[in-house]
């Protein structure tokens, strides 16, 4: 007699759902709507722009002082890592670079809510994001020094026989950036979550399932909860990680081959 | 057994007193333990307290409400979950945990955050009234210097009256000056005139006396004169005689 487990998929909470939708045969057929993933992302932008609008006025919101030296000290890690990464020219790409941050931070963190939903767990989002920046830094790169940009391509001090082979291989690594940068944040992401997901699921049965498992149920929910420590882990390093890889393609556009 | 100890006092007897001499030495290692360990006593939380802290914890400001808040919770919960409104699955131990990780963060990181937010406020505080103190401290320097200044009116003034003063004795030496200057100027003038008119008095006499001598010169070649010369001086040689 075979024992029938009936469980949820894990990769259902990533479903793409609309909430709003306007739907009809016009220009050809036009779909416009709010899907859980605009939500989300329309929530953390208005949050991020509310809190630091109401930033100064500590009254408005009762921010107390320790928030606000958290978003301070936040503030610095920053510029801090925009100065390390690409020194004192990269100032002005500083606001860009806090906002991605931010930004991505909170996706993370509001995808780790239960019932909510992780807009930076899907590839569409974050390799959209991840090209948009790649390419943000090709076009800054050509701003700044016309066709010798492309002399990135070429390391220095290659052989002139292998210059064809290694300026083909470093224009694949190039684009390839745009497709790493994402597909790190998002299959970090994912695979936190379906983690968690599937923990969940089994120990869900196996609580439910015996006498046993609900005595024992401490233990599965303790290993969930340093599961779920590790992944708030995760969401700060994932953001830093970006927003570091960011920097360093913003300097080897500025600056080429200083290093 | 326990009917023959009944019958036999003095066998209950004998038979519980080292059972009582036990319970004794039992509560004197009790005594012991407690006294040796303090701190053991006093981390030691009434029960009644604990249960009045739980109590305490629930919303409500007396018993009643207390209750009624748990009745009405427990009642909208069943609600919930029978209409299933609310269903229990896997995603609950999800937010079981993550209200429990919240928590134990929240409890971890609450103390030192504190801390650090308390440590920075006092360094921004100190550094603020430092910066108050110096500015206090350079208005203050800043006033008694101005204070210093206070009758600068009537010094103005007096320098004023003074510089003027220095200015009519400055014109004065000035002509003054100048007077001398021409004074010299003629002195100088009728000196050389002086000296001018001395010369030439001086060639004067001297071509007028070469002019005396060449003539007595001549006029001594002359016999005649000669003649009258030496008969004058005869004549004086016999007046003295005489």
């Amino acid at each position: 007699m075979t024992k029938i487990i009936h469980i949820y998929n894990p990769l259902e909470q990533f479903e793409i759902v609309k909430f709003i939708a306007l739907e009809g045969p016009l220009f050809g057929y036009i779909q416009i709507g709010l899907t859980n993933i605009g939500f989300y992302l329309l929530l953390a932008s208005l949050f991020i722009i509310l809190l630091h609008l109401l930033y100064n006025k500590e009254g408005v919101l009762g921010l107390s002082n320790t928030l606000m030296l958290c978003m301070e000290s936040l503030f610095g890690f920053v510029l801090q890592l925009v100065k390390n990464q690409v020194g004192p020219s990269g100032q002005p790409y500083f606001p860009a670079i806090y906002s991605l941050f931010l930004f991505i931070l909170l996706l993370n963190l509001v995808g780790l809510i239960p019932y909510s939903f992780c807009a930076t767990a899907h590839f569409a989002f974050t390799l959209g994001l991840s090209s948009t920046i790649v390419l943000g830094v090709t076009i800054l790169g050509l701003k700044l020094h016309g066709f010798h940009f492309f002399s990135l391509f070429v390391p220095a001090g290659t052989p002139l026989a292998l210059v064809p082979l290694l300026t083909l291989i470093e224009a694949v690594s190039y684009v390839a950036r745009s497709v790493s940068l994402g597909i790190r944040l998002a299959a970090n992401m994912l695979a936190g979550h379906i983690l968690l997901h599937l923990f969940s699921t089994f120990s869900w049965k196996f609580i439910t399932g015996s006498f046993l498992g609900l005595l024992l149920a401490p233990l599965p929910l303790l290993f969930i909860t340093l599961l779920y420590g590790l992944e708030i882990g995760v969401a700060f390093i994932q953001a830093f990680v970006f927003v570091l890889l960011t920097c360093s393609y913003i300097q080897d556009a500025i600056k080429l081959h200083s290093d | 057994m326990a009917f023959r100890l009944l019958r036999n006092p003095r066998g209950l007897s004998a038979t519980l007193r080292p059972l009582q001499i036990s319970q004794r030495n039992v509560a004197f290692s009790g005594i012991r333990r407690y006294t040796a360990s303090p701190k053991d006593d006093k981390q030691k939380v009434e029960p009644k307290q604990k249960a009045l802290s739980i109590i305490d914890s629930l919303p409500g400001n007396s018993l009643i409400t207390k209750t009624g808040y748990i009745t009405v919770g427990t009642g909208l919960v069943t609600l919930a979950i029978s209409k299933e409104l609310y269903v229990f699955n896997e995603e609950t131990l999800l937010v079981i945990t993550f209200a429990s990780i919240v928590t134990v963060l929240y409890r971890a990181l609450k103390k030192p955050v504190n801390e650090w937010a308390e440590e920075q406020i006092g360094r921004v505080n100190n550094i603020l009234r430092k910066a108050r103190e110096d500015h206090k401290n350079a208005v203050q320097e800043r006033i008694e210097t101005v204070g210093q200044l206070g009758d600068i009116v009537d010094i103005t003034k007096a320098l004023f009256a003074m510089s003027k003063e220095i200015a009519s004795l400055e014109a004065e030496a000035f002509e003054l000056k100048q007077r001398a200057a021409a004074s010299a100027e003629v002195k100088a003038v009728l000196d050389s005139w002086v000296r001018y008119e001395a010369s030439l008095r001086e060639r004067e006499q001297k071509a007028l006396s070469s002019y005396v001598i060449e003539r007595v010169k001549s006029q001594l070649k002359d016999p005649r004169v000669q003649e009258d010369i030496l008969n004058q001086s005869l004549d004086d040689l016999a007046r003295i005689n005489h």
